[in-house]
């Protein structure tokens, strides 16, 4: 009983934030995945998977760049580990679902290593 | 006992799923037109189809893994590891079509089609230039 309820939890919060992202939008800037732009189906696969390993391999370097990017620290280490979170657990998604070419956007885009402004 | 049973029963149906999805997916890597055919695939003949498709198979199967060092020097990549990362996707897929095309050779069927496979452009011989201004 109590394992059907957390799962109905899950499922729940699931269903809100990605049936209806437009809710998430103000707390999150939800960005579509780069392969998405890629016309083949191959193309499609190979960079989601790409994109996967890309998020799963490097997404806790979110730790690091989050608190330089921000003045407050404590802001800054917080969202460092949600980003983390996100990046990790969004990149484990779509490297096991990368035969499926449906797009889960990351919030910004998941990793990247361009420069960004500096956030007071 | 029973429980032993169920478990290497469970255990055959999730290999069964697993090479279902995976034979499934094969599918639709070689059912979509839109798909750049291997190069191989435009030779006339039985025996140009078989040594191509042969060449194809053991050129990716050996050296695939390459890719992802050919792909972090791509410039339409942001930084080098996003193109590193997407390279070893590419790389698992070349190498995978390569011994797939390796193993069935003799038929001369193009699948699964992942496009061109490996490629480097050929490169000028390292006198070229000079050669070209005696010319």
């Amino acid at each position: 009983m109590k394992s059907w309820k957390i799962q109905y939890t899950i499922l729940i919060l699931a269903c809100t934030l990605f049936l209806n992202p437009s809710g998430f939008a103000a707390i999150e800037n939800w960005q579509a995945s780069p392969w998405t732009q890629e016309k083949t189906y191959v193309e499609k696969s190979i960079g989601k998977l790409g994109f996967g390993f890309l998020n799963f391999a490097t997404g806790w370097s979110a730790l690091l760049f989050e608190p330089a990017r921000y003045s407050n620290k404590f802001t800054g280490i917080l969202k460092g580990i949600w980003r983390t979170v996100t990046n990790e657990a969004g990149g484990l998604i779509h490297a096991a679902t990368f035969p499926i070419p449906i797009d889960i956007p990351l919030p910004d885009g998941g990793v990247h290593f361009d420069e960004e402004p500096h956030v007071p | 006992m029973r429980n032993l049973m169920s478990l290497k029963a469970s255990k055959v149906t999730t290999k069964k799923k697993i090479a279902l999805s995976f034979l499934a997916f094969l599918l639709l890597l070689s059912s979509n037109p839109a798909f750049a055919a291997s190069p191989w695939a435009a030779e006339p003949s039985y025996v140009g189809k078989t040594t191509g498709k042969l060449e194809y198979g053991l050129k990716n199967s050996a050296f695939g893994w390459l890719q992802m060092f050919k792909e972090s020097k791509d410039p339409k990549y942001k930084t080098e590891w996003e193109g590193f990362c997407t390279g070893i996707a590419r790389s698992a897929f070349y190498m995978g079509s390569g011994l797939i095309q390796l193993m069935t050779f003799p038929i001369p069927v193009d699948f699964p089609d992942v496009g061109t496979g490996l490629y480097f452009p050929p490169t000028p011989p390292p006198n070229f230039a000079k050669r070209e201004k005696k010319v």
